[in-house]
């Protein structure tokens, strides 16, 4: 009798274990479910540890173990990006024979550059979600290559509103060792990877944080130590006028910018094919300053009826000044053209109708504000009469004076910009130095604004 | 009698003549740009052969003088780059189109050309120009159409 109770006693006791030992396993299990994952997530909603367990989970079969690697990889980099304290560089997924490799060494010091970018600056990446898809493996035997689609959305406090978005496709190169699958090799479709001659190259990250540091030092001292420089620098006294003073409203201008920025066709104004930068550029302006309506000859529009023929001051969609015929013909079409609109600002005056303001050709970029007109001398030598591409202004962030092109927004024409707030720097690689400033300030017309 | 009536049958096919040349001298400029100046395309299932029908066609513009054209082809890296801007963007969810409609039909194709323009009809610069035209493949026609233009050497780094 004693010694079945006591069996049963053994007996409870041991399911009571199997139980609880399922139970702490259930409770303390850290590997994360790539398929999850794979829909998208807060790259900080995981931990380190997590994200390394999931590299290692070899899943179903091979196929399962590369892409949990891969999405480990790339989840592990980008919450070092926005928390190094906490998470370790993705490099811990790399085979140790390959991190000496130029297209490893590349990667590595790519992710430590947007971290000390992001620390020099001040920005926290507050925010994220990151998504896969696209997946595909080829394996054979010991050797692998993967490749799989990374859509990344963040929120950064970098001084503008609204979400930032990139788009990849990475390539990655693996080989088995021991039952586990490591990474050799990792490159993207960057389209400047991609090409023939790319140089896989370590990112020197601390000397071109030092560089950057050194330059936002010096455009700082500039803005605290010089006058600030105004707009209409270079203007010249301003003459009186008997012409009635029009505002030019910012807002109004970029409101117009947002509702047409994605536009083809133009109802008042037309749609040039290729070459529609300028006479989008110019609209905003017109309707920054109160314009309205079907009319294109109109004020603030300045006809030929208005300006006369030779009119310097003649800005009207598809007209013609014959001011600077023997000088220059694109300097005769102001509306339309981007070294005729420029040019007409440089020479406005308050005694001659039309928008008022100026043109600085070099050495101002840092200036640029909303409501300003960009203009891109794409061989970087912008001047009078070299000027391609004009870009408006919709927003700005950091310190006149010293802004950058990833601190500009736009929205253009002829190419469009994929946004009425895209980050310039997104949108042409072209330095500040490429870039004209076009600063309209008031208007001045023989009738009142209404 | 008979002379008068030959004479009078030449002059008539002179007149007919001189009225079908003058015509056809018409007729091969007759492209008038307003306020809008679409490029004269001919979709085509090539890419390459939509663009150059649009940059051969400008002659048909009464404001060209002459196109002469150098190279056109399509550009791999300016095509990944369109796809990177575009793919997900404000833009592309206005216009409705998915990340697998721009993945599968927007190509780019590279186009370098010299052509000369009358400036007192058009502002629009002449000399060479060297462009990057973005195009939108139809689902139902396959054929490519120019959707955008982009002048910057840039795009396809």
């Amino acid at each position: 009798m004693k010694k079945r109770i006591i069996a049963k006693l053994i007996f409870i006791v041991l399911i009571i274990i199997v139980f609880c030992s399922t139970a702490f396993a259930a409770a303390n299990s850290t590997v994360i479910d790539k398929d999850t994952l794979a829909k998208g997530f807060d790259t900080l909603s995981y931990t380190n540890e997590e994200y390394k367990e999931l590299a290692k989970n070899k899943g179903q079969n091979d196929n399962d173990q590369i892409e949990n690697l891969i999405i480990g990889y790339l989840a592990t980099e980008k919450a070092y990006v926005r928390n190094p304290e906490v998470y370790e560089r993705a490099v811990v997924f790399v085979d140790e024979k390959a991190l000496t490799s130029n297209t490893i060494a590349y990667r590595e010091s790519e992710s430590r550059y947007l971290q000390e970018l992001n620390n020099l600056m001040g920005w926290t990446i507050y925010e994220d979600f990151l998504s896969f898809s696209q997946y595909k493996v080829t394996i054979n035997q010991k050797m692998a290559c993967a490749s799989i689609v990374e859509d990344y959305k963040y929120f950064i406090n970098d001084g503008f509103d609204g979400e930032s978005y990139r788009r990849r496709e990475y390539t990655f190169s693996l080989s088995k060792d021991s039952g586990f699958w490591t990474i050799v090799d990792i490159k993207t479709n960057d389209p400047w990877e991609t090409e023939d001659n790319f140089s896989y190259t370590e990112i020197d990250v601390s000397g071109v944080i030092a560089q950057l540091a050194d330059e936002m030092a010096k455009a700082n001292n500039t803005a605290l130590n010089e006058s600030p420089i105004g707009e209409l620098e270079d203007k010249g006294e301003k003459a009186a006028t008997s012409l009635n003073h029009w505002t030019y409203n910012p807002n109004e201008a970029i409101t117009y910018a947002a509702n047409h920025y994605n536009d083809t066709s133009n109802s008042v104004f037309g749609y040039t094919e290729g070459n529609d930068c300028q006479n989008f550029a110019s609209q905003c302006v017109w309707a920054g300053l109160g314009g309205s309506g079907s009319s294109t000859s109109d004020r603030p529009a300045v006809s030929i009826s208005v300006a006369g023929s030779d009119g310097p001051n003649v800005w009207q969609r598809n007209a013609y000044t014959t001011c600077y015929s023997l000088i220059n013909t694109a300097l005769n079409w102001s509306w339309d053209n981007t070294c005729g609109f420029a040019n007409m600002l440089k020479v406005s005056t308050p005694t001659l109708e039309g928008p008022y303001g100026n043109t600085q050709y070099s050495g101002y970029f840092g200036y640029a504000n909303a409501g300003n007109v960009l203009e891109a001398d794409w061989n970087g030598s912008p001047a009078r009469d070299t000027l391609d591409h004009a870009m408006f202004v919709t927003h700005v962030s950091g310190t006149s004076g010293s802004r950058t092109t990833s601190q500009v927004k736009i929205a253009a024409h002829s190419g469009e910009t994929n946004t009425a707030y895209q980050i310039l720097s997104s949108y042409t690689a072209a330095p500040a130095s490429y870039f004209a400033r076009v600063v309209i300030s008031c208007g001045y017309y023989a009738t009142t604004q209404s | 009698m008979k002379k008068w009536i030959e004479i009078l049958f030449i002059c008539a096919f002179l007149v007919l003549g001189l009225y079908a040349f003058v015509a056809y001298q018409a007729d091969m400029s007759t492209y008038q740009a307003d306020l809008s100046d679409p490029w004269i395309q001919e979709v085509s299932f090539s890419p390459v052969e939509t663009v150059l029908s649009a940059i051969q066609n400008q002659i048909e513009k009464d404001y060209t003088w002459d196109v002469q054209i150098g190279e056109v082809l399509v550009d791999e890296n300016a095509t990944e780059r369109a796809k990177q801007m575009y793919i997900g963007s404000d833009l592309a969810k206005a216009n409705g189109w998915s990340d697998a409609y721009l993945e599968n039909n927007m190509i780019v194709v590279f186009a370098k050309y010299t052509v000369a323009y009358d400036h007192e009809k058009t502002f629009l610069p002449d000399g060479e120009i060297e462009e990057f035209f973005i195009l939108l493949r139809d689902e139902n026609t396959q054929k490519w159409k120019i959707w955008d233009t982009n002048g910057d050497p840039f795009f396809g780094r």
